[in-house]
């Protein structure tokens, strides 16, 4: 008998072969399927080819455009890319928004919609892609790895306004165009004083934007001292200056420091004594009332500008003897300041600081802090005290304080916006971890993406706590932390907090284990955020202003354009500050803080770029004397200087000469004598001038009386006896060529019919001055000099 | 002996059914395999190159307008245009690639074997086995003349603008 | 073949000429040409007679490796788990998918990290060859594990086995390196810094030779460092060398050694299996029951296990029919290769291919930021193979990533010379005794790692005592060195109380083993930022 042999079962092999073979075959072939039928991209081009049949159908067009005669088939799926070498990159955006720059897909949703506005033909997709301005990851091919929302991408898709922070790659102009929150962003950051404590780079003016404190003691009570440091919305409702977050035993030894910073000359200056009434003519005539908020209407709403601070409460602040040796120089005491620098003699200082206190004074208030004791002259330590705090807070980030440096030893800002992320603090807080979002928290509110402070096990509470009280200043200086058992300890920091005013008087520590007073101290220090260390204060901006600071701060990156070749050309920035003597005095009265000229200044009062073209120069030299408003409504005129006579004489014949461009307006002084009043005044009448212009009494206020009447004015005040033709021609030609805001339309008129309407113009002259005016024959043979013809 | 040795059963060859099992696992493990290479074989082809697109936007198209001729160098080829429209003819010389130099009269000549070319891109003399490429225009959709380099057209083909 | 040469121009009744002989013949041989190439190719009939079978393995350069017969037992799940084939397939897999990465990857520091995101997002396949390179990588390191864990615990490397244990370690030392060579070349976060601290490990040895003295004449962490990155940092010329390393001179290495491990099995007698498998009594069975011929082949295949290795020559002297003398083997615990072993490996490599596929789908390999030199990861954290080592690094760079690592290896080395043993191979644990061993060692294990690092967690070590303590100090006595001695210590006793070299092995082998299990999921879940100890993720400090 034969043993069959033992056999081996490979049927199951078989099995198992068979299954996991067609397994991996369906696997395979899912993946394949996956792969090239139903990628997101796909879905997209042939809904775009779709749209582009169905709108060449409806348009019925047959030109050789794409899309017109395009079928939906026809239309090529496939990947699309901008190719970008140089800068490392390679966009493929396109092709899931594959309409982006057909003008036609304007009304598709996303992403088949053309892109918004001029900006593609400024920047053509497929020369500069689309993460150099929108961020993302430009390789990818499906949506959510494209707009970057993943993890390890530190760039993800910029969002709403803050696009605008990468515009500053190629756009080195201090005004970007098309990005104005950006624009705003970054004037605020120069405003607010953000320079002042954290380094930005070379991009932001360095000046201090608080007052200088080198006479403070002088110049403010004592006791108003001491509210503002503790809270300074009490007195000014908008204020730069941001509340710290100080204990009363702090705010005394700061005011106590200040106010020992006198300035002798003013302190023993006699106590002034002016008048009223002649105070108030010199404030009427200085038209303080453009940059300082000087009264309340009926609604007790603010009137007044806002550049300036607000006067409404200067009496219960100020000292009247600074006042007076303020007004005769005030650049003295704020050197970067756009007030002018008048040039009022004592007694009109004198005169005016009367007014000033009288007129704007809290005598509500006053009283009520005539009942308060009277604040005690800061004792010897607490003037120290408050030097070490100035030297802590860093305050001379923000204002001028002889012999005290600023520190600016916040963190550096200069290139927060290409930080990585992972290097910012979070905190706790539930915030997306992208920088655009950690820029707008913090400015928001700085407290809430710091950590707490939290004691860790193994380190000595009190020892921890001792460390982190804050201000340090305000508890450290010549004490330490006693030796002895841990709760003896604990309640001594207990009594330093209190005596420090940090915590309340009647605050006792919790009786239990070290542990547990040391958890509960921590707790309550934390309350008053005595423990945390971040300095930053808090100046809760609008939302809108902390928007427009963050993407400020965004642009400010280390990346660049790999070359210069991607520069965008610089606007030529012709920076008015001529070192002559127009200059000088162009710095002493400030004229750029009302006027612009070429692209400084601001445009409160007009545009002085083409003064000589625009005026008649002996009208210009009487107007600097005698300044008044070409407006019915309109009450607020140029201040009245009083300038000596030198001055305006000289000034006048500069602008004249210096302000001009010979092209404009050329047309005129070639054609005039093919120009005809009477058709002209047919035409001022045709083309409804008179809805805006007055003549005579009769017409519109929204644009300048042409036949203003100022009975005592040396000269003409009519138009004809004010402007220039060259310039009325150039103006009525294209009035946003000289004035890009201006409200005046263009109404395309024809070359005769400017000319007409020219000498129209020019025809308004005052009646009075006509013999007078005759012998100065202000036309525009007075151009420049030339010979009249 | 009377039987044949051969004809012994031990000599029989053993009768076989057919190994349905084990021919469909073989077969599928194969097919497997098939479809992997065949998967694989796609990897050297992606779906994008490292380069420009072939459809380039050359320009506004007011820009050529009334131009009789523009040279693109960067784009190896010359836009003309007569009373008929727009036309393009490539550079790259259909011998073996070199870029051909447009002469004065209009002609055009490729220096590396001396291939020329008429006005229109006909071959006159030397070894270019075809005319000069004339490529496909178009407008796109905001108004730029886009000039396909995968695209040829006859060279009687205008673009009217 | 007769050229007839009447045949060739006989002028024809017609006059015409008729088609010669050697024309036809022409014709007749391009009609059977895909037969005849067929045949040309594959020298033996379809294997359906035994001898065929043993021919299509004999005969074939790719399949003569494997012996024409197998013992069925070799094929049994439990003997071997196929681990030894789900490595190998896994390696094939990773050569195939790393050629195809080879065609886009661009090793420089400026393009690779581009041409990875490329090869995700653009190149067909290439996602999944990527994710297919990944997890086969790191499938590969957890099989070559199993796979010397199997061959200890089966006793594997007794006998003619041992010099084969030698390049199995070899081969999985390499198998580390490639994968350490692998992951700086995305030049992402991860790869800069896991490579930045490998090569501070690399140059250690400071440690030591600074204790002694002798570092500026005898720099040899230096050395290795400066070599292994070709600056003074991580950089161009590292991600180049590596890239080297990693595609041709790994590679080729590996090869050459697993064609000497594969060599050294048929060598040593083919797979260890279970004494069963080689009884004496069933091998009076005749081979003659069914299966004629080839009987001298069954005699020919396996060494005796345990038999101290007398080497065999291998060779087909003769197919025999008829009853043969067993003369110490049994043909009938052997099977034909043909099918039978092709099947079970063409199934395992299936399944496995199968599985990488699944893994490959559905989880992509993690791709972190581009490399920043100037943003150091945070915790900076190798991948898991390695994580029990960084472990060991916290305490002491040059023992936990160069010290103890060299001991390890070469103590696992060690062993078949140490323990020479006669024993039945293929037994799993060798036995109930070896099993309350392993039992007991894995428990002691357990207890002293979790001890020690619970012990360094609340205490700290030798430096939060002694401030000023010297490093050598440090370097000697840390808990990595102290886990060792521990280990040596215990299967040092094991041995004397069992009186067996192969219980101390197995105590050895299991210590390493548990204590590399525990460190490696300790370090993964436990460790946080600057490697201190968080009982879960959700208390790591956010920053």
């Amino acid at each position: 008998m034969m043993d069959r042999p033992k056999t081996y079962r490979v049927g199951w092999l078989k099995v198992v072969l068979l299954l996991s073979s067609v397994a991996s075959f369906g696997m395979l072939l899912l993946a394949a399927y996956q792969e090239n039928f139903t990628a997101e991209w796909r879905t997209h081009q042939q809904e775009f080819a779709h749209v582009l049949s169905v709108k060449a159908t409806a348009a019925n067009e047959a030109s050789a455009k794409e899309g017109a005669s395009a079928k939906a088939s026809d239309y090529p799926i496939e990947i699309r890319q901008a190719f970008l070498p140089e800068w490392d990159k390679v966009d493929r955006c396109i092709t899931c928004h594959v309409g982006i720059d057909n003008p036609a897909m304007q009304d598709q949703p996303q992403p088949l919609t053309a892109h918004p506005g001029d900006i593609l033909q400024h920047h053509s997709a497929d020369r500069y892609g689309c993460t150099i301005c929108h961020q993302g990851q430009g390789r990818a091919t499906d949506k959510e790895a494209a707009h970057g929302r993943v993890p390890f991408w530190d760039e993800p898709l910029l969002t709403g306004d803050f696009i605008q922070s990468t515009c500053t790659q190629c756009h080195h102009d201090e005004e970007v165009p098309q990005a104005p929150v950006l624009n705003r962003g970054r004037q605020l950051l120069s405003e607010l004083g953000c320079v002042g404590c954290h380094k930005t780079g070379e991009t932001l003016a360095a000046e201090k934007v608080g007052p200088q404190l080198d006479s403070v003691g002088s110049k403010v009570t004592r006791k108003w001292l001491h509210k503002w440091l503790a809270d300074p919305g009490k007195y000014l409702p908008k204020h730069k200056m941001p509340q710290y977050p100080l204990p009363s035993g702090a705010i005394d030894g700061l005011a106590a420091f200040l106010m020992t910073a006198r300035d002798e000359k003013i302190d023993n200056a006699p106590q002034p004594k002016g008048d009223y009434d002649t105070g108030a003519d010199i404030y009427r005539e200085s038209q303080c009332i453009v940059c300082h908020v000087t009264k309340l209407d009926y609604a007790d709403n603010p009137v007044g500008g806002h550049i300036g601070p607000n006067l409404m409460k200067i009496g219960n602040k100020i000292n009247q003897k600074w006042l007076v040796a303020f007004f005769q120089n005030p650049h003295s005491f704020l050197p970067h300041t756009k007030m002018p620098g008048y040039h009022f003699s004592k007694k009109e200082a004198i005169n005016l600081s009367q007014f000033a206190i009288e007129e704007w004074t809290d005598y509500d208030l006053q009283d009520a802090e005539a009942e308060e004791p009277a604040l005690p002259k800061g004792t010897p330590q607490q003037i120290a005290l408050g030097k070490r705090l100035f030297a802590e807070l860093d305050c001379a980030g923000c204002h001028e304080l002889k012999g005290n440096p600023a520190k600016r030893d916040a963190p550096e800002l200069t290139f927060i916006g290409s930080t990585p992320v992972h290097q910012l603090t979070f905190g706790d807080a539930k915030v997306p971890r992208t920088t655009p979002d950690f820029l707008y928290t913090k400015l928001k509110s700085p407290r809430s993406l710091h950590h707490k402070f939290e004691l860790h096990p193994g380190e000595d509470p009190a020892d921890a706590i001792w460390e982190n009280l804050r201000p340090k200043s305000a508890f450290s200086a010549s004490q330490s932390l006693p030796d002895g058992a841990e709760g003896e300890r604990l309640a001594w920091l207990l009594e330093q907090a209190k005596k420090a005013g940090v915590l309340e008087k009647q605050l006792a520590l919790p009786s239990g284990t070290t542990a547990k007073q040391a958890n509960w101290l921590v707790w309550a220090l934390n309350e008053v955020g005595a423990l945390n260390p971040l300095k930053m204060p808090d100046f809760q901006p609008s939302d809108e202003d902390t928007e427009a600071l963050a993407i400020a701060l965004m642009s400010l990156s280390e990346v660049g354009a790999p070359s210069k070749r991607f520069d965008a050309p610089r606007r030529p920035q012709t920076v008015f500050d001529p070192k002559d003597e127009f200059g000088k005095l162009e710095r002493h009265y400030r004229c750029l803080s009302c006027h612009k000229i070429r692209s400084s200044g601001e445009l409160l009062a007009s545009d002085l770029t083409y003064e000589g073209n625009r005026v008649n120069r002996e009208w210009l030299y009487h107007y600097l004397n005698q300044p008044y408003s070409m407006r019915r409504m309109l009450t607020i005129a140029m201040p009245i200087f009083h300038f000596p006579d030198e001055e305006s004489r000289l000034m006048s014949e500069y602008m004249a000469n210096v302000f001009v461009d010979t092209d404009l307006g050329a047309a005129w002084k070639r054609n005039r004598d093919k120009a005809d009043a009477a058709r002209g005044k047919t035409l001022f009448q045709a083309k409804g001038c008179m809805a805006c212009h007055q003549v005579n009494g009769t017409g519109g206020d929204v644009g300048p009386s042409l036949t203003t009447q100022v009975p005592e004015f040396p000269h003409g005040t009519w138009v004809g006896d004010k402007l220039k033709g060259e310039w009325v021609y150039a103006w009525l030609e294209n009035p946003q060529a000289i004035l890009p805001d201006t409200i005046e339309p263009n109404l395309g008129l024809g070359d005769q019919e400017i000319l007409d309407l020219t000498a129209f113009v020019l025809s308004l002259k005052n009646p009075q001055f006509q013999k007078k005016n005759d012998s100065d024959s202000n036309d525009s043979d007075n151009d420049n000099g030339q010979v009249k013809k | 002996m009377s039987t044949d040795l051969k004809s012994t059963p031990r000599f029989q060859q053993p009768r076989e059914r057919r190994d349905f099992l084990g021919l469909a696992a073989a077969w599928s493990a194969i097919a497997t395999i098939f479809l992997a290479l065949l998967g694989a074989l796609r990897l050297p082809s992606p779906w994008a190159f490292p380069e420009s697109s072939r459809r380039v936007k050359l320009g506004p198209v007011s820009a050529f307008k009334g131009i009789s001729i523009t040279p693109e160098p960067k784009e190896r080829l010359w836009v003309f245009s007569d009373d008929k429209g727009l036309y393009v003819i490539s550079a790259v010389c259909t011998h073996l690639g070199c870029v051909v130099a447009k002469q004065e009269d209009g002609s055009f000549f490729c220096p590396c074997h001396g291939s020329r070319f008429d006005a229109e891109g006909k071959v006159t003399k030397g070894p270019a086995p075809k005319p000069l490429l004339h490529l496909e225009l178009s407008i796109s959709a905001d108004g730029q003349l886009v000039v396909d380099h995968d695209k040829e057209v006859g060279s009687d083909v205008r673009l009217k603008v | 073949m007769q050229h007839n040469e009447s045949d060739s121009q006989r002028p024809g009744e017609a006059g015409q000429v008729v088609a010669s002989g050697a024309l036809r013949e022409l014709w007749t041989n391009l009609l059977s040409t895909p037969q005849q190439f067929f045949e040309s190719a594959v020298r033996h009939g379809r294997p359906t007679s035994d001898r065929a079978a043993s021919q299509a393995v004999f005969n074939n350069v790719f399949l003569h490796i494997l012996p024409t017969r197998i013992n069925r037992h070799a094929l049994h799940v439990r003997t071997t788990f196929g681990l030894g084939v789900i490595t190998l397939v896994l390696f094939f897999l990773l050569v195939v998918t790393g050629v195809a990465l080879m065609v886009y990857y661009k090793p420089s520091t400026a393009q690779a990290y581009d041409s990875m995101k490329e090869i995700h997002y653009i190149v067909p396949t290439g996602r999944f060859m990527r994710n297919i390179h990944r997890w086969s990588a790191h499938a590969m390191v957890l099989a070559v594990i199993l796979h010397m864990a199997r061959a200890f615990y089966t006793a594997a490397y007794k006998g003619p086995r041992r010099f084969n244990w030698v390049i199995g370690m070899i081969l999985f030392v390499l198998t580390l390196m490639l994968s350490f060579t692998g992951y700086l070349l995305p030049w992402d976060q991860l790869a800069y810094w896991a490579v930045t601290i490998g090569s501070e490990i690399a140059e250690s040895p400071r440690e030591l030779t600074d204790a002694l003295g002798v570092t500026s004449w005898f720099d040899i962490g230096g050395l290795i460092k400066r070599l292994m990155l070709g600056a003074n940092q991580v950089g161009e010329e590292a991600l180049i060398r590596f890239y080297v390393l990693h595609v041709v001179v790994l590679p080729v290495v590996m090869c050459i050694f697993l064609v000497v491990h594969f060599w050294r099995i048929r060598k040593d007698g083919g797979l260890a299996k279970p004494p069963e498998s080689t009884d004496l009594e069933s091998g009076q069975q005749s081979a003659e029951s069914g299966d004629p011929g080839a009987a001298a082949q069954a005699a020919a295949l396996e060494a005796p296990p345990g038999a101290g290795g007398s080497a065999k020559t291998y060779g087909l002297m003769a197919v025999v029919r008829g009853r043969t003398p067993a003369v110490d083997r049994s043909m009938a615990n052997t099977v034909p290769t043909w099918p039978n072993a092709i099947y079970a490996i063409a199934a395992l490599s299936m399944m496995t291919f199968f599985v990488i596929l699944c893994l490959a789908h559905c989880f992509d390999a993690p791709l972190k930021e581009h490399a920043n030199p100037a943003v150091p990861e945070n915790p900076a954290k190798a991948p898991w193979y390695f994580l029990g080592l960084q472990e060991l690094v916290s305490y002491s760079a040059f023992m936990g990533g160069v010290g103890i690592p060299t001991i390890v290896v070469l103590g696992l080395m060690l062993v078949p010379y140490l323990d020479r043993e006669k024993e039945n191979s293929g037994v799993w644990f060798s036995g109930r005794r070896g099993r309350r061993v392993c039992l007991l060692t894995a428990l002691m294990t357990t207890c002293s790692v979790v001890g020690i690092l619970a012990f360094t967690i609340n205490f700290g070590w030798l430096r939060s005592w002694f401030p000023n303590i010297p490093q050598l100090m440090i370097t000697l006595v840390n808990p990595g060195t102290v886990l060792l001695a521990l280990f040596m210590g215990w299967s040092f006793a094991v041995t004397k109380q069992t009186n067996s070299t192969r219980m101390g092995a197995l105590a050895v082998f299991t210590c390493f083993l548990v204590a590399f299990a525990i460190l490696t999921y300790f370090a993964t879940v436990y460790r946080g930022p600057n490697w201190g100890f968080y009982w879960s993720h959700s208390d790591w400090p956010v920053h």
